[in-house]
Order: structure tokens, then sequence, then C-alpha cells
């Protein structure tokens, strides 16, 4: 099954914004986690991801930071900050309740 | 066969421009570490890199997404953006106008056009700094703001530069013509070359990245001052011909800005604290 462009889109910043809460992180990782945990139904081109961290960063949801890989180069890590947290927080509310509804909706047609 | 270094190179090259550096060093990462993901399953170096570029997008498709990211304008730049560029449409208009009936005057006409831009480019800059001190009184502005104030002061900041130094030369050379001397530190004169000086080192401060973000709001206020001077002060105090007006519109620029200017230099923390308190 492939997700519809239009939900992948809409679910890429709560991913990503539930992914750091769990800790700091960097693009290339976060497309792995998202690939391993959804048993890779979910397929971002990777490089949409970035334009989507750069405007959490835009709007002081995460905070983006450079440090050094063991490669030598540089990797750009990124930290969930409160705003982020609290609009986590609105997102799962939305997610839940859509969830619920259509949880409800079809339960009966397929039971 | 192009080896894996050279075609990095190049995609890095076909991206230049289109999306900042920092933004092409993060891309680049991500593209090394896939292509490592690769080379891992066995892909040669030119499989691995085509298929860690399909996996990344395009170089257009990248561009036009960060392009969104980047277009993110806060409200007051907007307003700016657009409010010069009528301002300047209408300048030309008058310009235009002036010449079909006074074909000679053109000297004179341009350098007029070139010093209204100019002097309205440095007054935007401060009505953007304004904003900025005001926003500051309830809460920081936030990175997108300050990227977009910064973006818009380098701008403006720009064209005031250039639209003064031609304003100051048309006007050299229109006043030997005229007078017989092309500088006699006059007051109009001194003003056009503050001015400038201010735009100059204004732009200096901010590439160089001598003076902070704070600092540099509240030195576009302070070109709010240096304008209104160089533009009303001269007839308000006694040279050409005298109007009421631009004593009015020499305090209604300066006035503010210094009210904007003492707030800018309160702490953040107590303004904030003053403003949003219930």
């Amino acid at each position: 099954m492939k997700l519809d462009k239009e939900l992948v889109a809409a679910s890429s910043a709560p991913l990503i914004l539930s992914l750091l809460v769990e800790g700091d992180s960097y693009g290339y990782a976060i497309i792995q986690r998202v690939r391993e945990l959804s048993g890779g139904k979910i397929q971002w081109t990777d490089g949409m991801l970035y334009p989507v961290l750069h405007w959490l960063e835009e709007n002081d949801q995460i905070r983006g930071r450079w440090e050094k890989a063991e490669s030598g180069r540089r990797r750009r890590y990124y930290s969930i900050l409160p705003k982020g947290k609290k609009a986590l927080d609105d997102q799962r509310e939305q997610w839940s309740l859509v969830n619920a509804t259509l949880t409800k909706i079809w339960r009966p047609q397929y039971a | 066969m192009p080896n894996l270094e050279n075609q990095i190179a190049a995609w890095r090259e076909s991206m230049a421009g289109k999306v900042p550096a920092e933004t092409i060093e993060e891309l680049e990462a991500h593209l090394r570490e896939t292509i490592q993901n690769h080379l891992r399953r066995k892909a040669t170096e030119s499989e691995a890199f085509q298929l860690a570029l399909a996996q990344l997008g395009s170089v257009p498709q990248l561009a036009g997404e960060f392009q969104k990211v980047e277009n993110n304008l806060w409200w007051p730049v907007k307003a700016a953006a657009v409010g010069g560029s009528f301002l300047a449409l209408l300048s030309l208009f008058f310009v235009i106008a002036f010449l079909t009936s006074r074909p000679a005057g053109g000297l004179l006409a341009t350098h007029v056009f070139a010093v209204t831009v100019g002097y309205v480019s440095v007054l935007l800059m401060g009505g953007i700094a304004v904003c900025a001190v005001g926003q500051r009184a309830f809460s920081e502005l936030s990175a997108s703001q300050s990227r977009s104030v910064s973006k818009a002061f380098f701008r403006f900041g720009v064209i005031a530069s250039a639209f003064t130094a031609v304003a100051i030369a048309l006007g050299m050379i229109w006043a030997k013509i005229s007078w017989g001397s092309s500088w006699s530190w006059d007051l109009k004169e001194i003003g056009g070359l503050s001015v400038l000086l201010w735009s100059i080192f204004f732009l200096g401060a901010q590439r160089t990245r001598s003076v902070s973000f704070h600092g540099l709001v509240l030195y576009g206020l302070t070109g709010n001052i240096i304008v209104a001077l160089a533009w009303f002060a001269p007839t308000t105090f006694g040279l050409g011909n005298y109007n009421p007006g631009d004593y009015i519109a020499m305090s209604l620029i300066i006035l503010p800005s210094l009210i904007a200017l003492g707030a800018g230099l309160l702490p953040a923390a107590w303004l904030s604290k003053k403003f949003t308190a219930e």
C-alpha cells in the first residue's frame, strides 16, 4: 500500500516532531527511522524532508545545530523546542480525533 | 567515467545559488550517507550515486520546495517591499512626465528621482526597524522574522547606497554646469553625503557581522533621523524655499524614531513584561 501524497505531506511535521521528542536527530536518521517504524510503507522523497525541517525551524518549533560526525564531516542535528512540543500536542489531538471518528464510521462496515 | 567526488561536486554546483550554501552542505551530508548505504549493498560508485540522487529528488524539485520556505516574509517587510515599489514607480512616472514637458531638465529630474529612491529606501529600513522594536515589546522576533528583516535591510541598503551615490554624482554635475562649482558643503550636499555614508556603514556592519541583529535594528532607526534631516532640514533652516510642511514631515519621522530608539535600548524582558502583563 502506498500513502497518498497529501497524507504523506500532512503527516510529515507530526512525524518529525514525534521523533525529535525521543531525542535529537538529523535528516538521514529521521528518514531511516520513519521507514523502519512504518515497515517501509511511508516513503518520503529524501529531499522533501529538509524543507519541512527548515519550515519547522523557521517557525521556532525545532532548532538546528551543526556537529561533527564520525566521518569528520559536519552534520545538522535538530532538537525540539517548547513551541514544537505544543504544536505536537495540538497535532496529536487532531490526528486522534480524525482516527477516532473514522474508526467509528468504518466499524459497522468492516465488522 | 566520472568518479564519485566529481559527481558530487557537479551536483553541488548544480544546486549553487538555488538554495543557501548551508542547505547544500546539509543535503550533501545526506547524499553521502545514502551513497554509503548503497555501496554497502555492493552497488558500484556510479550506481550508488544515481540511486542516492533519485532518492534525494531532482534539483528543480528541491529548489522549488525550499523556495516556499525562503519566501516566508514578515508582514512589515512585505508592506515595505510593496510600498517601496509603488513609490519608485510613482517617482519614475513624475520624472517621465517632467521630461516630456522639459527635456532639458533631464539631469536634475534624474537626480531628484535617484535621491527619492535612495532616501525612501532608508526610510523603509527605518520603518521595518520601528516594527521590529514594536514586536520586541511583546515577544522576541522569531528566526524567520529576523531572517526576513536582515534580507530586507540588505536589499534596501544596497538600493539606498547605489541611488544616493548616483544622486550625489548627478547633483555635482548639475551644480558644476549651473553654478560653476560641483561641491560647496551646503546642507543638502552634507545631507546626501551623510545618507550615503550611513548606508555604506550599515551594509559594512551587516556583511562583516560586526554588529548584532538588534544593533542593526537600532542603527536602522537612526537612518530615519539622518534622512529626515537630510531631506527636510535644509529648507526648514533657511536653504531654498521655506515650506512649513517640511518641518512637520521632519518631526513626524524623527519623533517616532527617537521613541522607538529609546524603547529599543530598554531590556527586552522588561518591555515584554510591561506589555504582556494582564
